[in-house]
């Protein structure tokens, strides 16, 4: 099936001609197929974007994957027993070893290709579908022993900024001044006072040739992220945002729409990083005011004005430094009278 | 006295408080209550049951209930789903649902004689009063006009300690409920023993899966591709999506966006110019599996797709 695909953040209304450079990054056109991988029939909440990316994961990797998933939301229903829905390969393991089990699967592979088990040319993705908990916070040294071995893995990461499987604890990616059952919102303290973990420039620091965030509002961005990171020869790690229906509190129809105010307000950022090379790959030209992103979500209701002008200082500043790294203004000035 | 009930519900229904509500009334009003919940590792909108016990002597087993005096269902589709729970009623006990269709139909999807049935449109009143598709208010008014127990006073009391918030309105809407709740007696003393009980295992909420002994299951858990799929999770939807095929064009972002593969293309029959039947393609949906999210329709650039309510 062909998808036409258009860069959805050069069609923002208001845009300042010259703003923002234009066009930063070259779509490739490729199909993508309809065969579904990730079956219909599991137990994800109504509205949870966990089936977008999986499902998209998979059409770009194709069914020689083997997934590797650690506990978290994607783990527990998906896979219970006695049924799947996944239609490649796919192993549960602890929360903390999902990139130690990867490595083992890639090793394995190399070996029983060596001896002529597999045919050497048969390419076999290995991915880890690890949440943020299995990622930044419990499965971080397995991760990071991953990518410092140099093993053909790539990590997925689906960010939905909290333990949303246990009950929305806090992570080490929930962000500032969000309400989690840790860190509630009282009188004296806004929420979580702790910032976000930026993983993928963690992931970057050592060394590996492809790190990048992802939306899947922003879907050809997306894939092209996976496409590339299958190709790679190398450890690669993408960082995705996934939003939480039960964990961020805003009504099922806007999965969608939450994502996209969190890159068109510049909350989220969609870079890449190529063997060291900085790249912002979904430009913004003028940025929606913080809160757009913010009244959707009941995770946030508390917030007080001060509070908010408080978080988009901290949004400006990000922007401003990924900004320098990317060498132009890709996402462009606050437009404080923008609509949401 | 000793009252047992099984309340079946989905996942972000407000279930669990609901059976708090009435427990915490039960012992404002000098009962004794044990409410315990039990739920898998599942989602908002799986389905969950919770057992509540009030009795009017102490009494400390938080024991599974096989045999309930009540059922308590907060959404008609899980009638069919749970039918072990329906028959595993004692004989002249009552069977209570939060159904859009009228008191007679339930009776006849219910098809027992020998039980109570009360009928009340909870999630139409819960939208009215409290504006969420939330029916555990209505249900917990409809428990204490067909119990009798606990008083609407110490129900509005349990809402304030339970909920702390709305509490006007959940017992405005537990008020409604209590006074038009429809209740068709039972027609037959039934017979007075019954052979059926609620299982104790949870997976039975999950789908027609045979489920095998510890020492037959495959050795690593192993379970195989496509077994997801008898796992119909249509039935948790509360408004499906419908669209307008005029006003469709063919962009594909509701198949895009779908968590749940519930967008399909497929060919259907149109009236071409000359009155010639051509096929062309089209959006579908897999109302087996569409759990109703809405984000079809709100990605949708044209407005083809529209959610209707359907409980």
């Amino acid at each position: 099936m062909k998808v036409k695909v258009e860069v959805r953040g050069l069609q923002l209304p208001g845009a300042r001609p010259g703003a923002a450079v234009e066009a930063a990054y070259e779509y490739a056109d490729f199909d993508l197929p309809e065969q579904e991988l990730f079956l219909p029939g599991h137990g994800l909440c109504a509205s949870c974007t966990i089936g977008v990316i999986a499902r998209h994961m998979l059409k770009v990797l194709g069914p020689d994957t083997i997934v590797v998933n650690p506990t978290g939301c994607a783990e527990v229903s998906t896979v219970t027993y006695p049924r799947t829905n996944w239609a490649v390969p796919w192993i549960h393991v602890a929360f903390g070893n999902g990139g130690s089990v990867a490595s083992g699967i890639e090793a394995a592979i190399k070996v029983l290709k060596r001896r002529g088990v597999i045919d050497p040319n048969r390419k076999i993705n290995v991915v880890v579908f690890a949440g943020d908990g299995g990622t930044a916070d419990i499965g971080f040294q397995a991760l990071s022993g991953m990518l410092e071995r140099r093993h053909r893995v790539i990590y997925v990461m689906y960010d939905n900024e909290g333990y949303m499987n246990t009950g929305i604890q806090r992570s080490g990616t929930t962000p500032l001044f969000a309400s989690a059952t840790t860190s509630p919102a009282g009188k004296k303290i806004p929420g979580n006072l702790t910032h976000k973990k930026p993983m993928a420039l963690i992931a970057a620091a050592h060394g590996i040739p492809y790190s990048a965030t992802a939306n899947p509002a922003y879907l050809p961005d997306m894939l092209e992220k996976f496409r590339k990171a299958a190709e790679i020869d190398g450890p690669s790690f993408i960082h995705v945002l996934q939003s939480c229906q039960p964990g961020w509190r805003f009504e099922p129809k806007y999965a969608i729409k939450v994502l996209e105010l969190a890159t068109e307000t510049g909350y989220w950022v969609n870079y890449e990083i190529e063997d060291g090379k900085f790249r912002i790959t979904v430009t913004v030209p003028r940025r929606k005011p913080v809160e757009c992103f913010l009244k959707l979500q009941g995770r946030f209701k508390h917030l007080g004005k001060e509070e908010i002008a408080f978080l988009q200082k901290v949004i400006d500043e990000d922007v401003k430094r990924l900004n320098e790294m990317a060498g132009g203004e890709f996402i462009g000035p606050l437009d404080p009278e923008a609509k949401c | 006295m000793r009252i047992e009930s099984v309340w079946i519900g989905r996942g972000g229904q407000g279930i669990v408080t609901a059976v708090y509500i009435v427990a915490h009334a039960s012992i404002a009003d000098g009962f004794y209550a044990i409410a315990n919940p039990e739920f898998g590792a599942e989602r908002r909108g799986a389905p969950v049951k919770a057992f509540l016990t009030i009795t009017d002597y102490f009494e400390d087993s938080p024991e599974p209930i096989k045999n309930p005096d009540v059922a308590v269902f907060l959404d008609d589709k899980l009638i069919d789903t749970m039918r072990v729970v329906v028959e595993a009623v004692k004989p002249g006990g009552y069977v209570i649902v939060s159904s859009g269709k009228g008191p007679e139909e339930v009776a006849g999807i219910i098809g027992r004689k020998d039980v109570n049935i009360a009928v009340v449109d909870g999630i139409g009143l819960a939208l009215k009063h409290v504006g969420l598709a939330v029916p555990n208010g209505p249900m917990v008014g409809v428990f204490a006009k067909v119990m009798g127990l606990p008083r609407l006073e110490s129900i509005k009391e349990a809402i304030a300690s339970q909920l702390g918030k709305a509490v006007e309105q959940n017992f405005a809407a537990a008020v409604e409920a209590y006074k038009t709740a429809v209740v068709i007696p039972a027609a037959e003393a039934g017979s007075a023993k019954i052979s059926v009980e609620i299982p104790t295992t949870s997976a039975f909420l999950t789908g027609d899966y045979e489920l095998v002994g510890w020492d037959q299951i495959p050795e690593g858990g192993l379970v195989y591709p496509g077994s997801s799929l008898r796992y119909k999770t249509g039935s948790w939807r509360v408004e499906k999506p419908i669209i307008d095929h005029s006003k469709c064009i063919m962009c594909r972002r509701c198949w895009l966006f779908c968590p749940d593969d519930a967008v399909l293309e497929v060919w259907r029959e149109a009236k071409g110019p000359g009155g010639r039947v051509v096929r062309v393609k089209a959006i579908d949906f897999s109302y087996d599996y569409c759990k109703g999210c809405g984000i079809c329709a709100q990605v949708c650039p044209t407005g083809a797709i529209q959610m209707v309510r359907e409980l």
